[in-house]
């Protein structure tokens, strides 16, 4: 075992990462126990993009992040979802947790219009979690929003979701974290694409209500 | 001099360039002035008669004729005088002077005969403000630096009384503080400083008198006997013997700006520029009022018509000018005008007194009220006013009408069978694979207005469907996750 053999002193280090000890990283719980503990941080990165790719609407995406908007919601931080492919549906979401008066929803149809949209949310301090559906993000965009989620940093930073069609899949991707969505009999499958500080290759079947 | 004046002290800012910046005009820089391109005067007109009342143009004077000045200058632009422009502009910087007293006047005599200067000016009673800004000289610095940040041209004058005050710039006089000493000032001056109408000032030069001082000598009955009544009246006025009962300047309860453009201009980059001046106006009009603003109309039309409306609004009031440009640079970005415009209109109609302020030493909940406010301007100003908007309830059985946007966050809820997390904007037509199973929920409702349903909702793994049953069809309304 590494943390046998590595004096201690060296253990203490911040810039030192030990192999099997996942790098700490501010992460909020995604509200799915069997999710959390795949991800490095146990949650959904803060100050950073993840990338959920959706092959259709309705396969679980708006059930894998309602935990999180109701928990955001109900400390009293502000969510916003940008450009949704159907109304999300109020009577549902104050079900499911969320406090109604912190949700935001944006419409948006031009790309550059969303882009700007989640850019300018990702960077106001006011914000807790964006969720922006997006089909077209090339890395440059991508970078552009990875910066804006990194903005506020020192205050925690937004939790920055891009929701993204099945053809986004083989493209390259600069999130902290990529899951891949599919409908499964109980629920929804998730498998995970890309973790930064974290291991890739597992699948998790979420069953949701 | 004694902090503690019984009596007024008038402080003259004279605007000798009025007339031709009011106007749009590309100002002349320093290193082109030679260029005959770049030069303009402006005219007034009585009768056929012509005369240049303000120009750039270092060659020519005020008060000279018109078709001389074109005949030794032939590519020099010459425009009319815009009395409008100038009233607008007059009450801008008497908007400004609010920083300094709020005892103003405006002054805007006419040229008193052909080739006569008009003589436009913001007095300001400064007596009780001298305290204030630590004495006349700090006041005065202060006064030219606010000038500095305007392109007028502009000369101080200051004098126990305002008429004097506006012989003390026109006469270039250092600072007249005490009544006392104002008429040993005022004697030597010549007559011509008082801008009295011209016959009156022809019979006395004509019966000897040239200095002030020579007029000061005779006594009121002599004076009123040979040239009118108001003319010894005038004197006391002048020399603080009479009070000078003059209407006080206070901003318009509404505001209306219009600004006539040198050409038609179609980038919108382009207007920025003369849109800065107007929104600088508009601060001072709102901080003269000790007002805010959240809404302001901005308008680009061509010549006299209706023309193309922005209205901007903000969240959270503001006297900041600059939150209204940014809005409209981020409109604009995205929707450019239509048209091109050589007129600019501003119009605001509704102002908030602003609150006391409460800070609290740690409040970042507040900071980051602000932060959202600013933004949700922003994003309203690219996307409009309906792009933003909060899921709400709203108390009906039908599920496309127990949501509103922007409705109830806050009600309670109400039992009812589980809902979908998506609600499909508009139901779609959707073909049962199998058998449809499970208990179904009816819905039947609105019967008492235009859009009644009577359906049968099944809650299918993925979807939420129902069966019409007026005619049997099978529809998706909603996706469960």
């Amino acid at each position: 075992m590494p943390s046998r053999i590595l004096p201690e002193h060296l253990l203490q280090r911040r810039d030192l990462w030990v192999g099997t000890r996942p790098a700490a990283i501010a992460a909020e719980p995604t509200g799915h126990a069997a999710l959390d503990r795949l991800l490095p941080g146990n949650g959904w990165p803060r100050g950073a993009l993840s990338e959920l790719i959706v092959p259709r609407p309705g396969v679980g995406e708006l059930g894998l992040i309602v935990p999180l908007l109701a928990r955001m919601t109900q400390a009293g931080r502000r969510v916003a979802l940008v450009a949704p492919p159907h109304i999300p549906y109020a009577p549902a979401l104050r079900a499911a947790g969320v406090d109604l008066a912190q949700c935001w929803v944006v419409d948006a149809n031009q790309a550059a219009d969303i882009i700007w949209t989640l850019e300018q949310l990702l960077r106001c301090p006011a914000v807790g979690a964006v969720a922006g559906w997006l089909a077209m993000a090339d890395e440059r965009v991508q970078r552009r929003l990875q910066l804006a989620a990194e903005h506020n940093g020192d205050a925690g930073g937004a939790v920055g979701l891009l929701l993204r069609p099945l053809a986004a899949r083989q493209q390259p991707s600069v999130a902290a974290l990529r899951l891949a969505l599919q409908a499964d009999a109980h629920g929804t499958q998730v498998e995970i694409l890309k973790s930064r500080g974290g291991r890739v290759g597992h699948s998790v079947s979420l069953v949701m209500p | 001099m004694s902090d503690l004046r019984s009596g007024p002290l008038w402080l003259c800012i004279e605007l000798p360039a009025l007339p031709l910046e009011a106007l749009a005009l590309p100002r002349a820089a320093p290193g082109e002035a030679d260029s005959d391109g770049a030069h303009c005067v402006v005219y007034a007109q009585h009768g056929a008669r012509r005369w240049v009342v303000a120009g750039n143009h270092p060659k020519i004077g005020t008060g000279e004729a018109l078709g001389s000045v074109q005949a030794r200058y032939s590519d020099l632009r010459v425009l009319p005088r815009d009395r409008a422009a100038e009233a607008a502009a007059l009450q801008a910087i008497g908007c400004l002077a609010y920083t300094l007293s709020d005892r103003i006047v405006l002054i805007d005599d006419a040229p008193r005969g052909w080739f006569d200067r008009p003589f436009q000016a913001v007095a300001v009673d400064i007596a009780p403000s001298l305290k204030l800004f630590g004495g006349l000289d700090a006041l005065l610095e202060r006064a030219g630096a606010l000038m500095a940040t305007q392109v007028y041209r502009h000369r101080l004058g200051v004098a126990p009384t305002l008429e004097a005050a506006a012989v003390a710039v026109r006469a270039a006089l250092t600072p007249v503080t005490t009544l006392d000493t104002l008429e040993a000032r005022l004697s030597p001056l010549p007559l011509g400083v008082l801008r009295w109408p011209l016959p009156a000032q022809e019979l006395l030069a004509g019966t000897g008198h040239a200095s002030l001082g020579d007029v000061l000598r005779h006594d009121a009955k002599s004076l009123a006997a040979r040239l009118g009544r108001e003319f010894p009246l005038a004197l006391a006025r002048l020399l603080g013997r009479a009070p000078d009962p003059r209407p006080w300047f206070t901003p318009p309860a509404r505001y209306r700006r219009r600004w006539d453009l040198d050409a038609e201009i179609d980038d919108w980059q382009a207007l920025l520029f003369p849109l800065r001046r107007l929104f600088d106006e508009f601060e001072a009009y709102l901080r003269a009022r000790q007002v805010m603003a959240a809404q302001l109309t901005v308008t680009l039309a061509r010549r006299r018509t209706e023309g193309e409306h922005f209205v901007l609004r903000t969240t959270s009031p503001t006297h900041d000018t600059d939150v209204f440009l940014r809005l409209l640079r981020e409109r604009w970005n995205a929707h450019p005008p239509t048209a091109a415009a050589s007129e600019l209109r501003l119009r605001a109609d509704q102002f908030i007194t602003p609150p006391s302020p409460q800070t609290q030493l740690f409040d970042d909940g507040q900071q980051q009220g602000e932060a959202w406010n600013a933004l949700v301007d922003r994003l309203r100003a690219r996307l409009g006013d309906e792009a933003l908007w909060q899921p709400g309830l709203h108390a009906d059985h039908r599920p496309e009408r127990s949501w509103m946007p922007n409705g109830d966050t806050q009600a309670p809820t109400t039992p009812l069978p589980p809902r979908p997390l998506w609600l499909l904007r508009r139901p779609q037509r959707w073909t049962p694979r199998g058998p449809v199973s499970g208990p179904a929920e009816r819905i039947s409702s609105g019967w008492w207005d235009d859009a009644p349903i009577d359906r049968d909702y099944y809650r299918e793994p993925t979807s939420w469907v129902y069966q019409d049953r007026r005619d049997g069809h099978w529809y998706l309304h909603g996706l469960w996750r």
